[in-house]
């Protein structure tokens, strides 16, 4: 079992070390923009002609709402999601085409322990990238002097890993199910990114005026970010049971697929 | 007997069978080991190398091997020693060494007389098989 | 002797395409085996049949008396089964001792002496990547993998192809060697010339279905080839007896394939009252050759 793990970790090392440095990238970028962006919202709510968004006062006077934004609700996320999915890609279909497969499955090994152990190295790989993300967002506030709440940042880390497992499960049944190496990973990251951002941003929107639809109940990112002052009391249980449903769907899918599939 | 002169057994005495005449394999060695016992190359309480070694040595199936010791023990050419090895069995009677080198001479002059008449190596190799097969068959 | 491998009215389809169509094969304990069949026989399905890597359309399979159809039972097989695919493609981002190690770690009877002697022997660099091996030392080291596991059964899906003549003798010197230590051996091989030199039974199938199943020493036995000149022609339909497989007739020499009864048919030429009468061996190549060409 170890070197089921230990074999999947070499397969998607290098996309672990580019998850890592991708989530640096955001976390710094933003960090780096807060104060000139608390600025441009300042002067823009001053002058009686700029742009007033109901949001910019929570984003000029609490710090952790801006993380929450630009961070959980948004790009941290995205970029986060993109690399759950590309962790998961890979598997014994995947190792059809290189030739491999025979071998893989003439080792004692069950295609559930070959799927499983993948895909739990490819958690604990999101989760990683994650907290890592936490690591760079304390480090940097630190640098430009502003307070946040660490428990926060845990438990919007918390839920965006909760509830992305879905994303992990999914995309793994998308790459099962299309044909072709690069094209399944293409296939599967338009099929699911597409509906993903773009209802993310209409929700936002929707939110911000007020309106709810019955849209809101697919809004992975939403579920995934949760209200900016997230507690325990705040936590969203039920879209978190809701996403573990999914995925656990997704991942009898997955494996009643695999075990059926002829090599 | 030690090891030295099993591999001296081994090298010289057995050629690899040749797998693609029609001759099944087991009956080449058969011909083989009674060829170096009547030949005088194996005498009577010689050890023969043993199933694994031979197996390895001339690339074959060691089933075969065990078949034909088993069918030369049968035909009391060898004796198997559970345990101690298969050796040349002591109450053969004794080889017809001076026979077999008459008829080797005989043979090498009847090749050579056919030979003189123009006929190729294919030609002559056909016609023993076939009056070979014909007087083996109407047995 | 008992069954290493039996099969029952084994099939497998793919849409509308039979690929097996009933085999029954048995393989007994000990023996070196060969499979051998034309590409695209079926030869490849039912060895991945007999792993769980294809799930048979119906019939039964089973390996040391484990059912080749359920997928825990599979997971005990392919534990006591060494198995080396016809693709020798490996994980080409692993070094060739990280490999080793991986695959080790599987089975609880590896063989540590002699993985190290099969290393020494192919001349394998233990520190390079598999993507930097040629096809011949990465063919080697699928076999090094699957030799060492040390497993009571081997199945080697066409073991020696891309390897240079003296690789497959060392390759074959390691299957009889094994052979010799009781591992029972089923390879499947297009090298006629190699099965010959190391199989004691052939199993051979045309179009999914098995068309020979004999011991080597049988099959050189009972088949001949026989030639007669008649002093008048014949008919096709003299030679319709038990026993002819094909008879080639041109004016007044008849050229007969046997596989069996060949004392009956000499009798039956002789009343013909041919000339001449040749019986000649047949080699396991002809063999294979007629048995192929006789239903294409």
């Amino acid at each position: 079992m170890n070197m089921l793990l230990y074999k999947a970790w070499i397969e998607t090392r290098v996309r672990f070390f580019a998850g890592l440095i991708a989530v640096t990238i955001v976390c710094i970028f933003y960090l780096q923009q807060h104060a000139w962006l608390v600025k441009m919202w300042a002067h823009e709510l001053a002058d009686s002609k700029g742009y007033h968004g109901a949001w910019m006062p929570l984003g000029i006077n609490h710090y952790s709402w801006y993380l929450w934004h630009y961070l959980y609700d948004n790009y941290l996320q995205q970029v986060w999601a993109l690399f759950a999915l590309l962790f998961a890609f890979g598997g014994l279909i995947r190792e059809r085409s290189s030739g491999t497969v025979l071998f893989s499955l003439g080792l004692p090994v069950s295609r559930r322990q070959w799927l499983f152990s993948r895909l739990a190295v490819a958690l604990l790989e999101a989760l990683s990238v994650a907290c890592f993300a936490v690591v760079v967002v304390v480090i940097g506030s630190r640098v430009i002097h502003q307070d946040y709440s660490l428990t926060q940042l845990i438990l919007h880390t918390l839920l965006m890993v909760g509830a992305g497992v879905f994303l992990l499960a999914i995309g793994n049944l998308c790459y099962s199910l299309a044909p072709g190496n690069y094209t399944s990973l293409l296939v599967t990251l338009i099929v699911l990114g597409v509906p993903y951002l773009l209802l993310q941003n209409y929700m936002q929107n929707e939110r911000d005026l007020n309106k709810t639809t019955w849209l809101q109940y697919l809004d992975v990112g939403h579920a995934m970010a949760g209200p900016w002052q997230i507690t325990w009391t705040s936590f969203p249980w039920i879209a978190l049971f809701v996403a573990w449903g999914l995925t656990g769907l997704c991942l009898s899918i997955t494996a009643f697929y695999g075990d059926r599939v002829d090599y | 007997m030690d090891t030295v002169s099993l591999c001296y057994i081994n090298s010289t005495v057995f050629r690899k069978p040749n797998p693609s005449s029609g001759v099944p394999i087991y009956v080449q060695l058969k011909e083989q080991i009674r060829h170096a016992i009547e030949t005088g190359a194996l005498v009577t309480g010689d050890q023969l190398p043993g199933i694994r070694s031979l197996a390895e040595t001339l690339v074959m199936n060691p089933n075969t091997i065990i078949k034909v010791y088993r069918e030369l023990e049968n035909e009391g050419v060898l004796e198997i020693h559970h345990g101690l090895g298969v050796f040349v069995s002591s109450s053969r009677r004794k080889a017809k060494t001076g026979e077999i080198r008459d008829a080797q001479q005989l043979t090498q002059e009847f090749v050579d007389r056919l030979r003189e008449q123009g006929l190729r190596e294919g030609e002559i190799r056909r016609l023993v098989e076939a009056a070979l097969a014909n007087e083996f068959q109407r047995r | 002797m008992a069954h290493v491998i039996e099969t029952q009215q084994l099939k497998k389809s793919y849409g509308t395409h039979e690929a097996v169509r009933g085999l029954d094969l048995s393989v007994s304990e000990g023996a070196v085996c060969a499979f051998l069949g034309q590409n695209g026989a079926g030869k490849s399905s039912t060895i991945k049949m007999l792993l769980g890597m294809v799930h048979p359309t119906s019939g039964k399979g089973r390996i040391f008396g484990h059912s080749i159809s359920n997928e825990a039972e599979s997971l005990i097989i392919r534990q006591k089964v060494a198995f080396v695919a016809e693709d020798k493609r490996l994980y080409d981002y692993m070094t060739v001792a990280e490999l080793i190690r991986f695959t080790r770690a599987f089975f609880p009877t590896w063989d540590e002496r002699f993985e190290q002697e099969l290393l020494d022997r192919f001349e394998l660099p233990l520190d390079r990547k598999v993507r930097q091996l040629s096809k011949g030392m990465r063919t080697k080291l699928a076999l090094l993998l699957g030799f060492a596991r040390g497993c009571k059964l081997l199945i080697l899906d066409e073991p020696t192809e891309g390897l240079d003549p003296v690789a497959i003798e060392d390759v074959l010197q390691i299957v009889v060697s094994l052979a010799a230590q009781g591992t029972t051996i089923f390879f499947s091989s297009h090298q006629i010339g190699e099965v010959e030199q190391v199989a004691d039974h052939v199993l051979m199938i045309n179009r999914g279905q098995l068309v020979l199943d004999a011991s080597m020493d049988e099959v050189k036995e009972r088949y001949k080839h026989i030639q007669a000149v008649f002093p008048e022609p014949v008919e096709e339909r003299d030679f319709r007896l038990p026993g002819i497989e094909k008879a080639r007739i041109e004016g007044r020499t008849v050229t007969l394939v046997a596989s069996d009864h060949l004392d009956s048919i000499l009798e039956h030429v002789r009343m013909l009252k041919a000339g001449s009468i040749d019986v000649l061996p047949l080699t396991l190549k002809e063999v294979f050759l007629e048995k192929v060409k006789v239903r294409s």
